[in-house]
């Protein structure tokens, strides 16, 4: 084989290398859209927001509920006032009645 | 083969390898590029759909805990308001009785009536009241008569009302033509009293007594 054939057959076969290489690129570019596209999948990302909000509701329902307890437990200690401290706001309330101490 | 041919060949292979190279590392670029874009916009669909549903259901779930939790303290704090109110009427049937050594009732009646002609600002006044206040008003009217002119610095005039009052204590005044009418009744001035005193007890007492425990 002369020379220059030989060139010709190296060139020939470095295009086609070429040519192999584009299509395999446009197979991961392809690939990578099609990913793309299931990524995007709104019907997909919507059920991953009801599962993310579903988890969430859960962590609420607990917080409502400490929220609940807190509240009911302020109202449990108001209660338990003891009467002595009752009739102490009572006689205060009944010296300004009958004291003739109202400033209006 | 010549070493120039050799060389030739090797410098193809060479710019074959490097053209091969580039034309991929720049499709997984894109691949990566096109991936990456995808995943920005469906976590910003992600967020956008997650945020306004979570707040939703924020506001409804701890929204209604916040609410029946501040009903029940609403209604424990009632409960004790009324104790006191239940208290403090106990405390003027006392007094009203005279049970109580430390108040004097009659001064206290007298000084209901001086207020409420004072406040209406009459000379002549028809006075109401309950069975027992009325009997010890109708004993004493002249002396109260002659009190309150001295201490109102005009002549006062005082008629007992047809009528009496089913009150606990203290007195209902009406102008001589009753036009004008001054409610200065225990009860009244009870509800008065506790109406003020309510937001001093949310303010100050409640606070006060739940932060000492």
């Amino acid at each position: 084989m002369s020379n220059i054939s030989l060139l010709v057959e190296e060139e020939i076969k470095a295009l086609k290398r070429i040519e192999e290489a584009k299509k395999e690129a446009e197979k991961i570019v392809e690939k990578a859209k099609e990913e793309a596209r299931k990524i995007k999948d709104l019907k997909l990302i919507l059920e991953k927001v009801s599962k993310y909000i579903d988890e969430q509701e859960k962590l609420l329902k607990e917080e409502a509920e400490s929220l609940r307890r807190k509240y009911f437990e302020i109202a449990e200690k108001i209660r338990l006032i003891p009467s002595e401290e009752i009739d102490k706001i009572a006689e205060e309330i009944v010296m300004e009645v009958v004291g003739l101490e109202r400033g209006d | 083969m010549s070493e120039e041919i050799n060389a030739f060949l090797n410098e193809i292979r060479r710019r074959t390898e490097e053209e091969i190279n580039k034309i991929l590392s720049e499709a997984r670029s894109k691949a990566e590029e096109i991936k990456k874009s995808a995943e920005e916009e469906a976590n910003r669909i992600f967020s956008h759909e997650a945020h306004s549903r979570l707040m939703l259901l924020r506001r409804k779930i701890l929204g209604q805990a916040e609410i029946e939790g501040r009903h029940e303290l609403i209604k424990a704090k009632n409960e004790i308001l009324e104790k006191i109110y239940k208290r403090a009427k106990e405390m003027l049937s006392e007094i009203v009785e005279g049970k109580n050594p430390q108040v004097n009732y009659s001064d206290v009646l007298y000084n209901l009536i001086k207020e409420a002609i004072e406040r209406m600002n009459e000379m002549e006044v028809i006075i109401e009241a309950n069975e027992r206040d009325m009997e010890f008003i109708s004993k004493n009217i002249r002396r109260i008569e002659e009190n309150l002119s001295k201490d109102l610095g005009k002549p006062i005039k005082i008629t007992l009302s047809d009528e009496k009052a089913n009150i606990l204590g203290g007195v209902i005044i009406y102008s001589r033509d009753r036009r004008k009418v001054y409610y200065n009744t225990l009860e009244g001035r009870l509800v008065e009293t506790i109406k003020k005193y309510r937001s001093i007890l949310g303010k100050e007492f409640f606070k006060k007594y739940l932060e000492a425990k």
